[in-house]
């Protein structure tokens, strides 16, 4: 198992978000966190690399341990946690600089500057993100000037590039188009083979399409998890059929 | 996010096949009743009528795959629609035995039956009376009344083996009712295999609502 979470709870301030949250994802696989808006779902994600932490008024109970370590003790470098447990966001968010910079950031900020390493850094990156290909001839233009699909796989790249264990996905596709989706998300499929994946995301195809486990957040609660075949044909819960169904949410 | 129109075509497509199966258990009964009576016009119309109950085979299974493609449905409605997929197939099925009796009762024509009918009218109302109340669980969901019904399947099968028993004796008595008992043989055949199209309904029904699938009896036949 790479994580274990235990009895978690989140709070902003008074607001309770994440509620008494216990599951083990396991490594080198693909959960996804599904709900519906408001759920906690984004909240628990944030939790497992400390980006809530970022948060005031933030504060948390229970242990979330990764590889047998509680990644909230206080001896525990925050960054290199980080720099384990990569995320993607929403929005594909690069660095206003070239595509081959944003690909070396990482690197750079740890300090490394070999042109060597860099290069075969980049390149591997970009390939493992499915964007190699795309941009080779081009890795000196602005990254700007990319499509939103191929932003988000060089935000992807850029995670990996920092070589994490763990990749986690927040709502990776809802901006963009289908095509764009299709080719996040045969990617995905891909990494897991190398990494531990977690995907927060509103499309119900999506996780049924991409993940192995599945966990229905509802209210702060996980209300149900298990493996993505059984919970999108015949959920234990009433509540997780509901949902998916479309019967509420 | 409540789907509303979904759903309506959901519950649609359940009501249609309740209809269907309404449709094909009319033809069984009219298949046997005729075939007492000696009713050929019933029987002729019976098989032209059978083509209605392909259609409407069709029609649903065409509503299934556009709500599959448009609606990505999951989980209990995707079991729906994979049930009623094999449900409708089994049921078309049967309209087809009710058909084949039919088409028995035409050939047999004007000859009389080599024995008075007792027991293929006895089978012809168990495999009914199942079907009935098969649909009825479909629509309550009814999974124990699903199980019953497989169990049932037995007495037809018994009744089966005592019509295909007395006839194989009319038969070596009397060669030249050889022909007529194979008729009897042939209705006696297709009433069974209607019983055993009803066990595969009352599986999907168990199915639907549990999402396992079992093997409730197997036939010996």
């Amino acid at each position: 198992m790479a994580f274990k979470i235990k009895e978690v709870s989140a709070f902003y301030g008074g607001k309770q978000a994440v509620k008494s949250v216990s599951l083990a994802i396991q490594a080198r696989s693909v959960t996804a966190i599904i709900g519906p808006s408001g759920c906690g779902k984004s909240t628990f994600i944030r939790c497992l690399n400390r980006m809530n932490d970022l948060v005031p008024m933030f504060r948390l109970e229970g242990e979330i341990l990764y590889n047998g370590t509680n990644i909230y003790s206080r001896d525990l470098d925050i960054t290199e946690v980080r720099r384990r447990i990569g995320m993607v966001f929403q929005k594909p968010n690069p660095f206003p600089k070239s595509i081959y910079e944003n690909a070396a950031y990482g690197l750079r900020i740890q300090g490394i500057s070999k042109k060597g390493t860099l290069d075969k850094v980049v390149e591997e990156s970009l390939k493992k993100a499915a964007l190699w290909e795309e941009v080779r001839d081009r890795l000196n233009t602005s990254a700007l000037a990319l499509s939103g699909g191929q932003q988000q796989r060089l935000c992807i790249a850029r995670a990996i590039a920092t070589q994490p264990e763990v990749i986690l996905f927040d709502e990776p596709c809802s901006a963009l188009d289908p095509i764009a989706t299709a080719k996040v998300e045969d990617l995905i499929t891909a990494l897991k083979k190398e990494y531990t994946v977690i995907i927060v995301t509103h499309n119900m195809q999506q996780a049924a399409r991409v993940s192995d486990f599945t966990g229905f957040f509802m209210m702060g609660e996980l209300i149900e998890f298990d493996i993505t075949k059984k919970i999108f044909t015949a959920p234990s819960n009433k509540l997780t059929e509901d949902y998916i169904t479309g019967r509420f949410g | 996010m409540a789907r509303e129109a979904y759903h309506k075509a959901l519950k649609d497509v359940q009501d249609e096949v309740i209809k269907m199966a309404d449709r094909v258990g009319k033809a069984l009964k009219d298949s046997i009743e005729a075939l007492k009576q000696r009713d050929l016009e019933t029987s002729k119309r019976i098989i032209r009528e059978d083509i209605v109950i392909n259609k409407m085979r069709f029609d649903i299974e065409d509503k299934c795959l556009l709500l599959i493609a448009t609606q990505q449905p999951m989980a209990v409605d995707l079991r729906i629609l994979a049930a009623v997929i094999n449900i409708i197939t089994d049921l078309e099925r049967i309209g087809d035995h009710a058909e084949g009796i039919a088409k028995i009762n035409i050939a047999i024509g004007e000859d009389s039956l080599v024995k008075p009918l007792v027991d293929i009218p006895k089978m012809g109302e168990k495999g009914l009376s199942m079907l009935e109340r098969c649909m009825k669980a479909f629509v309550d969901r009814d999974i124990e009344s699903a199980r019953q019904i497989c169990n049932e399947d037995d007495e037809v099968d018994a009744l089966y083996d005592q019509i295909y028993g007395e006839l194989l004796l009319i038969m070596i008595e009397n060669p030249k009712t050889i022909q007529g008992a194979t008729y009897l043989i042939w209705t006696a055949h297709n009433l069974e295999r209607t019983a055993d199209r009803v066990t595969n309904i009352a599986e999907r029904i168990v199915f639907m609502v549990t999402g396992k699938m079992e093997e409730m009896n197997v036939s010996k036949y």
